[in-house]
């Protein structure tokens, strides 16, 4: 059984109506209608550019927003409008910017044992110390640093201290929302490492979102992209840098800035205009205003997501006819 | 090759209510005519106070210690403010971060574009604005003419970026600072926009000095790299140099922690530890406390930027002996 079922999950948010505005109501269609699904001890990427819905899916798995339609299954348990006690806790979040999940006002202690204390409600003191200490050991963190308030401590240990948080309850998945964009080149490798050998440790799985593709393709076994609320090509880190399908995940991985001078020259695709508004994103497939290789059929029909190869999936009117023929 | 700029020995505080930030001490470099530099380092290393420093736009609680900064033959710290406003915008521009911050919400994008030209050029409003139009066509913005009539907050961030770049090559510069900016931007603009800036800056024959914290973008981008760590420059070097033959430790290893395809799925070579407070910065060389080669010197002594091949400069006692040698 897998550990996440996604399936169709739409997230739509409603525009608030002007003095103007007549008619029926408008939606941002954030997430409109993806399906994926993470198993246990795996780690899946979801990359895409600002406004794709990355975040809104981590939000909808996490809980703190409620999907417009779809479904969200959890060990075979159907967990999208209705959590049990019993699997409160087990999926966890991480986000961006450690210096802003923090309350400024509480001890970083105060702050890690929160979930748990929630969570288990009047266990003993010692109970949770015990937990606490273990996990604060886990992630690397000094123990004299959890006495301090977070404008004490560096980014770095911050989001060490927001890893601990999250494992306090002892997690199957943790969401990582952008977890090492907010720190510097030099600490970003430290949690990525961090990351990698909790993850071996305890079996977790994550659901990774980034938009930074070789962080992405550092920690994920799977990678789905996302435009515009929906997933246009998933694959192993692997397919998705040296063979990309997708023209936009094509675009997307020649334009990576990559650290070594002697590629300078490389070819790159270089897309014109901006992802689309999703309050009235475009008919058909959403890419195509921008697709080097619109046709027709792209402007009216949407693509449905098709394997091309047993972990290769995309979701584009130029790979239609290759499945046909070998099907 | 004739220098445009010369940075010798800055030296910049900052008085805060805790003491005194060294955040940049005994800075010195040099920029040529045409050449495109970039200055890497984490946050808090110094980059972004020597671009201020260099356009004397430092916030009130700093103090330039000692220096010079001698742009065509002047030292620019000895000229008043009227003489630096004649300088800036017209030989000297700059691009910051956060486009919404530099423009101003209130104006239009025409008001605000065509002030270089009726400022330093003394042109009539009709004219300086049809300038603006042809300035903005030059990036590419879309419906040029009609974008003129608009405020700030109607277009994208790219578009910002964009109007923002038109705005500050208005006239010419023979030198832009960039200080990150396309850092809060998608891949796939940063790539479009870094092309962009590439030829502008090429077509007008302006130097450019690019700050950023991304070695990916630094290794597209420049002809020559500075690295800075803890308000030190520690390497200097062509941008093939820096990434075949990295010297100083702090560059090696930031090198080796970057994930690369070549990378994927191998644990990340990390630097221990994290970059000191400037308010007490370690003595010596500032990077002893994370460096795997550190000695007795390194503690006590600091070293200086010293030449060990003609454009490679290191400032590491590890390769002090070299230089006695071969002198």
């Amino acid at each position: 059984m897998k550990l996440i079922n996604i399936i169709d999950l739409k997230k739509y948010f409603t525009v608030s109506k002007s003095l103007l505005s007549i008619g029926k109501q408008r939606y941002i269609k954030a997430v409109d209608g993806i399906s994926f699904n993470i198993e246990k001890g795996e780690t899946l990427g979801l990359i895409g550019e600002s406004g794709s819905g990355k975040t809104t899916t981590g939000y909808c798995l996490f809980g703190i927003e409620k999907p417009t339609g779809g479904k969200i299954i959890f060990h075979g348990l159907d967990i999208t409008y209705y959590r049990p006690k019993k699997i409160r806790g087990k999926i966890q979040m991480v986000f961006q910017d450690p210096s802003s999940s923090f309350n400024p006002r509480l001890r970083l202690i105060e702050s890690i044992k929160e979930p748990l204390i929630a969570l288990k409600g009047s266990t003993s003191n010692s109970a949770i110390h015990d937990v606490l200490f273990k996990v604060i050991k886990s992630v690397g963190l000094d123990e004299d640093l959890i006495y301090k308030y977070p404008h004490e401590i560096s980014g770095g240990q911050l989001q060490r201290a927001a890893i601990a948080r999250a494992l306090v309850t002892d997690p199957e998945i943790i969401i990582l929302d952008e977890p090492t964009s907010a720190l510097d080149a030099s600490i970003r490798s430290q949690i990525l490492n961090l990351l990698l050998d909790i993850q071996k440790e305890k079996s977790l799985a994550y659901l990774l979102i980034s938009h930074d593709i070789l962080t992405a393709a550092y920690l994920s076994n799977v990678i789905a992209v996302m435009y515009a609320g929906k997933i246009v090509e998933t694959g192993s880190a692997k397919d998705l840098l040296f063979k990309p399908k997708h023209p936009y995940t094509i675009a997307l991985m020649t334009s990576i800035p990559l650290p070594d001078p002697r590629l300078r020259g490389r070819k790159k695709i270089i897309l014109s205009g901006e992802p689309p508004s999703l309050l009235d994103p475009p008919k058909g497939c959403r890419f195509h205003p921008r697709c080097p290789y619109a046709m027709d059929i792209c402007k009216k029909e949407e693509p449905q997501l098709i394997e091309i190869e047993p972990t290769h999936k995309v979701a584009c009117w130029l790979y239609k006819s290759d499945t046909h023929e070998t099907n | 090759m004739n220098e445009l700029l010369k940075v010798r020995n800055l030296s910049v505080n900052y008085i805060i209510d805790r003491g005194v930030i060294r955040a940049v001490e005994n800075v010195s470099f040099a920029i040529n005519k045409g050449e495109k530099i970039c200055l890497v380092g984490e946050s808090g290393s110094g980059k972004s106070t020597v671009a201020l420093a260099l356009m004397k736009l430092l916030p009130k609680n700093a103090i330039i210690k000692s220096g010079e900064i001698i742009f065509k033959g002047t030292d620019l710290l000895t000229l008043n403010e009227d003489k630096m406003r004649q300088i800036r915008g017209k030989e000297i521009a700059i691009v910051f971060q956060n486009p919404l911050t530099s423009l101003n919400p209130l104006l239009t994008i025409g008001v605000q574009n065509s002030e270089p030209f009726e400022e330093h050029l003394k042109m009539e409003k009709k004219d300086a604005i049809q300038k603006a139009i042809n300035m903005l066509k030059k990036v590419k913005l879309t419906d040029a003419d009609k974008a003129v009539y608009r405020y700030p907050h109607t277009f994208s961030g790219g578009m910002r970026q964009r109007i923002l770049i038109a705005m500050m090559l208005s006239l010419q510069p023979e030198l832009l600072i960039a200080d990150e900016p396309f850092s809060a931007l998608d891949v796939s603009l940063q790539v479009e926009l870094m092309h962009l800036l590439n030829e502008l800056v090429k077509d007008f024959n302006s130097s450019l000095l690019f700050i950023t914290h991304d070695l990916g973008v630094a290794a597209e981008l420049c002809d020559r790299i500075i690295v800075m760590y803890a308000g030190k420059i520690v390497e200097e070097a062509t941008v093939f140099d820096l990434f075949e033959k990295p010297k100083h430790p702090y560059a090696q290893g930031l090198l080796q922690s970057l994930p690369t395809i070549e990378k994927l799925n191998k644990r990340l070579v990390t630097l221990p530890g994290s970059p000191p407070s400037l308010l007490d910065p370690p003595k010596g060389c500032r990077f002893h406390p994370r460096c795997p080669y550190a000695m007795d010197i390194c503690k006590k002594e600091e070293p200086q930027l010293i030449e060990i091949e003609p454009t490679h400069k290191v400032a590491c006692w590890l390769y002090k002996s070299d230089t006695h040698e071969t002198n």
